[in-house]
Formats: C-alpha cells, sequence, structure tokens
C-alpha cells in the first residue's frame, strides 16, 4: 500500500487569521499530511487545534478574515492553494466533496432530500433532471434508506438523526469523489446508530475506493476506521503515523495523555476490578495568539525542560513511517 | 428501600399530550413510563441510554422541572413530587442540577461568583458577605482560582464553564446533583478532568448522583449503580460491576457491541452484531417488549406479552422473557 502515490499531499501549510485590530494570528502552522487513495486517514485533537481548519482550507471554504499564508495542497498532482474559484467549483463535490458534524443543519429544512443529492449531480455532471432523480434513488439505496424511491421526496425533519447523516453521506458520494472530509460525522448520533454509520462508511469505500479524511476527537473512531493518524494540537501536527502504530506505540506525551484519558470499557471478567483511574492532561491549549514558546505542549506535558519551554521541536521518526514533533522522543529513542 | 437512600423513585412516568390523534382519542407522548429507582447515600446512579430514550426527562422530573404524571418521588424523606410554590423552592437546596451545555446554562452577563451566588441569593441562605464567601470556597473546591469569580462566562473555557456549573451545584450544600449528560460536550482531556472532580467531590462532601450519560465507558466509571434505559422503560438494572461483567438484556448487549476503544483492530464492528434499525416512537409504543422489533432474540411472545423487571439476585434486574437463557453475542461476556 505504501508505493501508492498520496491522492491529497500537504506540505507546509500555514493558515493566518486576521484580528480586528488588523495583526495576523496563525492557527495552522506548517502542516503537511499525506493521504493514499482508497485510505482513511484519521485527524485528531480536541476543540481549537486546527484539524476543521484543514479541512476548510482543503476545500479552499476558510471562513472571511483567514488566509493560506504558505504552503501546498496537491490534489492529484494540482496545487489547488492556486486553483481559480471556477476550478475549485469543479474540484467541490467532483473530487473532494465534505460531511459535515450536524446533519440538521447542513441540509436545507424547505428542499426534499431528493432534490438536495439531484442537485448534486446536476450541478456537477450536468445529468438531466431525470436521470437526476434516477442517480438520487441509487444513492439512497447505497446509504441503505428503506424505500428509496418514496423517501425521495420526503423533506430532512421527516428523518432521524442517523437518517440525516445517510442522506449526508449519499450527497456527499452522489458524484463519485475520491476523496470525502468527514468532520465528526458521528458525534451528534448514538452509539448504536454511529456503528451502522461506519460499517457504512467502510462499505462504501470498499465499493468506490474513496480516499477518507476523518475529523474526529474519539480514538475509538479512529482505531475502527483509519489506515493512517495525524494528530493536532494547537495548530500543529505533533504526531503521524500508520494508525496501529500510534495507537500502540503513541510516543508524542500529548498523544499518550489523550490515550490515558480515554475511559474503556471494561467487560466481563474485567469488570470485576471496576474502572482503573483516569489520568488526565492538566490544564488546557494554550489560546490563540498567546502560544507559548518552544513546544506549544510544554505547559501541560509532564516532561518539559528548559529546552522544551525555549526551543521548537522538529519531526523526529520513531518508526517506518511515524514521526513526533517532540524533544523528549528523541532522548528516549535513542537511550 | 433502606435508610441509607438519600432518593427514592416510585413508578414513575411522565406523559406528554402532543395534541390530537387524526380518528380521535389524544396522541401520548410516553416519555418516561414507570421506572423505580433508589440511590443510596454517596453514591453515583447512572441511567444509560439513547436520546429519546427519557433518561433526560428523569432528570428533569426529580429537579421538577417536567411535570410528574404518575409516581412519587422522595428525597431523604420528603415527598418532593407533591411539593408547590415556597416549599418547592425552599427543598430545592437539597438537590441541584448539572446540565450538558455548559455555554448554555450560564447568563452571559452574570460575573462568575454572582452566577455561583445565586441558588442562595434565590434562598436567602446567609448574608451577602457570606455568600460571596461561600462563592470562593466552592470555586476552589471545584479547582478555580478564587479570583475568577470576577470573570464572566466568556472568559472561562468549556471545561472551567463546567466546573463554574458544579460549583453553582455546590452553592447550596445539597444532597443529592443530577448530572445531564454533564461531560458529553467537553473533550476527552477535559472530560476526564471534569469525571476526576466528580469523584473528588463525592468524597469529599459525601455528595450522591444521578448521571446521566450515553458513554458506558464513562458511566461505568463513574456509577456505583446503573439502569440501561430504552424508550421509557428501565430493560436492566444491576449494581454497576454486575451489569458490565454480566449483562444479560439484548438492548444492553447491542450498546456494548457498538462501543469503541482505542485498543480495538481495525474493522471491529463488522464482526459484532450490530443493532439494526432506530427505536420507535414514545407515541405508540408497542404493546409488548418496546425492543421487539430491534430484537434479534424476539419471538412472539415479546411482540404481545410485556416483560416484567426479573430479579437475578444482588440487585440485578432484567426486563426480558429469555434473560439468562440467552447466549450473549459478546465473547467477553460468555467468560463469565
Amino acid at each position: 500500500m505504501t508505493d501508492t502515490a498520496p491522492f491529497l499531499e500537504i506540505r507546509d501549510l500555514s493558515v493566518d487569521m486576521k484580528t480586528e485590530a488588523g495583526s495576523m494570528i496563525r492557527v495552522l502552522d506548517n502542516v503537511s499530511l499525506e493521504i493514499r487513495g482508497g485510505t482513511t486517514m484519521g485527524i485528531v485533537g480536541e476543540s481549537g487545534c486546527g484539524k476543521s481548519m484543514t479541512a476548510l482550507a482543503i476545500m479552499r471554504l476558510l471562513p472571511p478574515g483567514f488566509e493560506i499564508t504558505s504552503g501546498q495542497i496537491v490534489l492529484d498532482g494540482e496545487d489547488i492553494t492556486k486553483a481559480s474559484d471556477a476550478r475549485m467549483r469543479q474540484l467541490r463535490g467532483n473530487d473532494i466533496s465534505m460531511i459535515f458534524q450536524e446533519p440538521m443543519t447542513s441540509l436545507n429544512p424547505v428542499f426534499t432530500v431528493g432534490e438536495q443529492i439531484a442537485e448534486a449531480v446536476r450541478q456537477h455532471q450536468g445529468l438531466d433532471t431525470a436521470k437526476a432523480e434516477q442517480r438520487a434513488i441509487e444513492m439512497l439505496k447505497a446509504v441503505q434508506i428503506p424505500g428509496a424511491e418514496a423517501r425521495l421526496h420526503s423533506y430532512p425533519h421527516e428523518f432521524s438523526g442517523g437518517m440525516r447523516q445517510r442522506v449526508m453521506i449519499a450527497m456527499a458520494l452522489a458524484c463519485q469523489p475520491r476523496l470525502i472530509i468527514a468532520d465528526e460525522p458521528t458525534t451528534a448520533l448514538d452509539v448504536t446508530v454511529q456503528a451502522q454509520i461506519f460499517a457504512l462508511m467502510r462499505e462504501l469505500q470498499e465499493e468506490t475506493g474513496t480516499a477518507i479524511m476523518l475529523i474526529t476527537h474519539d480514538l475509538g473512531a479512529v482505531a475502527e476506521l483509519a489506515d493512517d493518524v495525524a494528530v493536532f494540537y494547537a495548530g500543529w501536527r505533533i504526531e503521524s503515523g500508520p494508525a496501529a502504530s500510534i495507537l500502540r506505540h503513541a510516543s508524542h506525551p500529548y498523544t499518550q495523555g489523550l490515550m490515558s484519558c480515554t475511559p474503556r470499557l471494561r467487560l466481563g471478567k474485567a469488570a470485576a476490578g471496576g474502572a482503573a483511574d483516569l489520568r488526565e492532561i492538566a490544564g488546557m491549549v494554550p489560546q490563540l495568539g498567546k502560544m507559548p514558546a518552544g513546544c506549544r505542549f510544554a505547559p501541560r506535558c509532564v516532561l518539559a525542560d528548559d529546552r522544551c519551554r525555549s526551543q521548537v521541536p522538529g519531526n523526529v521518526d520513531i518508526r517506518k513511517g511515524h514521526t513526533a514533533m517532540c524533544w523528549k522522543t528523541e532522548t528516549e529513542a535513542l537511550a | 428501600m433502606s435508610a441509607d437512600d438519600i432518593l427514592k423513585v416510585n413508578g414513575l412516568k411522565v406523559h406528554y399530550d402532543v395534541g390530537r390523534k387524526p380518528g380521535g382519542g389524544r396522541r401520548i407522548v410516553h416519555a418516561v413510563d414507570g421506572v423505580d429507582f433508589n440511590v443510596t447515600k454517596g453514591t453515583c446512579f447512572g441511567i444509560v441510554g439513547e436520546s429519546g430514550s427519557g433518561k433526560s426527562t428523569i432528570a428533569q422530573a426529580i429537579m421538577r422541572l417536567a411535570p410528574i404524571t404518575e409516581g412519587s418521588v422522595f428525597l431523604g424523606n420528603q415527598q418532593i413530587s407533591g411539593l408547590q410554590g415556597d416549599s418547592l423552592r425552599e427543598a430545592r437546596q437539597k438537590f441541584q442540577m448539572v446540565f450538558q451545555d455548559p455555554f448554555s446554562s450560564l447568563n452571559p452577563r452574570k460575573k462568575a461568583r454572582a452566577a455561583i451566588r445565586e441558588p442562595l441569593d434565590l434562598l436567602g441562605i446567609g448574608d451577602p458577605k457570606h455568600r460571596d464567601e461561600v462563592a470562593e470556597e466552592m470555586l476552589t473546591a471545584v479547582g478555580l482560582h478564587r479570583d475568577a469569580g470576577r470573570l464572566f462566562p466568556h472568559q472561562f473555557s468549556g471545561g472551567q464553564r463546567q466546573r463554574l456549573c458544579i460549583a453553582r451545584a455546590l452553592a447550596s450544600r445539597p444532597d443529592l446533583i443530577v448530572c445531564d449528560e454533564p461531560v458529553s460536550a467537553l473533550d476527552v482531556a477535559i472530560q476526564a478532568q471534569i469525571l476526576n472532580l466528580l469523584r473528588q467531590l463525592q468524597a469529599d462532601m459525601g455528595l450522591s448522583y444521578v448521571f446521566i450519560s450515553h458513554d458506558l465507558a464513562v458511566v461505568q466509571y463513574i456509577c456505583d449503580d446503573v439502569a440501561v434505559m430504552y424508550l421509557g422503560e428501565f430493560v436492566e438494572k444491576a449494581p454497576v460491576g454486575k451489569l458490565f461483567a454480566e449483562a444479560k438484556h439484548p438492548y444492553t448487549w447491542s450498546l456494548m457491541s457498538a462501543a469503541l476503544s482505542p485498543e480495538s483492530e481495525r474493522g471491529t464492528l463488522a464482526k459484532r452484531p450490530l443493532l439494526g434499525g432506530e427505536p420507535p416512537s414514545p407515541t405508540n409504543p408497542p404493546p409488548g417488549c418496546r425492543f421487539a422489533a430491534r430484537c434479534p432474540f424476539a419471538t412472539d411472545r415479546c411482540r404481545t406479552e410485556k416483560p416484567s423487571l426479573r430479579d437475578f439476585g444482588s440487585g440485578h434486574r432484567v426486563a426480558c422473557h429469555f434473560a439468562g437463557e440467552l447466549e450473549p453475542p459478546i465473547p467477553e461476556l460468555k467468560a463469565a
């Protein structure tokens, strides 16, 4: 799999936000990522760490006041940071599409779901009304909505949360994009429905070979779906590599912290001892524009020393394809 | 029912009339349909279930924020389900609530200290100076700086705001705190901080909690007793160790099957029996077992005859006709 050329390559991407006072604050700092065709990349981190900003930068849908200041986003050989608005409209939907967190607010309440799916294919693939409707029925069937022909004429409010998220996935898949960005696609859903959506995403990925960028704060979701993982902290990508390597051998103290503060379900005999104490990561994410010098995680890190507090760490190779941005990892790996 | 019980809920029903049915009659939403439980002093009682199962409605009914259609709620020896007006207000000193969303449950125009003082102001406890002292004491108890009382809610992060909400709930020195999904809106690192804080406050102050959550792992971490709720009813109830070691209800199994952990193998869900479909409407709950329509083990009996909560020893109760006879689809549970 590793010899597959990356379908999406982000090189040293930085995004700045303009403050009211006119100064620029860096919200995403020199981030690099690679997503290979047909694979899933999990992006993990706390709120405000830059996960969603990365997604919006790829879609070129950054909110007003935010801009890409350096770096490249190479989609199948084409640097889309320089693409025209017309070219981006072509790419969005056709090549990249997005599934948002809140299916209620991202569907238009005054159009039927059929119209909304059909609109996507009419716009992007130039199908006529009848063919577009046919395609919409196929898509609703693909996401396993029972009675697709009848449900085509239903409005979003007539669907449950899980069904709405299926409609969102149907819309995202309608033009057979090669990359789907799923931003916390199941956070608003119940666990049993989340399990259904994850199973569906895997199945559809196997059929269509689409690449998925899964943005989540849930390490369990990453373990279930991701081939590769990138961990974000305060606008930095602080660790990345194959999912199995990161989840079993987390190297960055922040990633280790995330692992140890996730409560685990213990069943059967393991339940008898009660739950193990949760270790917490003390403190909280630094505020934008008030980033500490040196490593941004240093103020919360138990291992931090003077070097951590003064010098920005570089990326250290942990094992094949697995890197961490940490001074301490290097010394431990050498020891 | 023992003298150690701080909260006793008997036959609680909350029904909402939502209008006329086409063809006559009323449409009644059976949000909570007859639940019983006791909370032992100093323990945490968890209610777990999916959205729409009625778990938050129970929380609201205890707090007297939802109308109780039938049944009673006792806090200690006082029946709080029948209280009105001043006597209800006075009783509220002893039971307080922490809500899910710390952004919408704090008044943005009130400074933190005023927010924490508010219950004392409303209940007329102590003089203003004393109330300020209590507010500062509570701020430190929840791990914030005592001077943080001068700040407005927007100056705090989500986790800090949830700490403020907890401080406010603690101010009147309640016996019971009802927590409705208190960590669901928080990042995982902050979630661990708040869970540990709740545990520590419980140990320090002898608090009792009713803890509503959809997350089994969180419930296992913080609760002593757990009830699993489906469509307005408890389907299984047990001490926490018992439930996670020997769960017997197919719905409990399906919640366990859907849970993911960072250690799961990739594609684990594909190998597990997953629940299809979605819960039926609480407006017209099905006649037999409410879970029958989605239950892989359901028989004709399940669809017509309602199962009662049967006792399986040591406080483990299961509402399933075939509890104890079915083979759990979860390998860990088979070993037990």
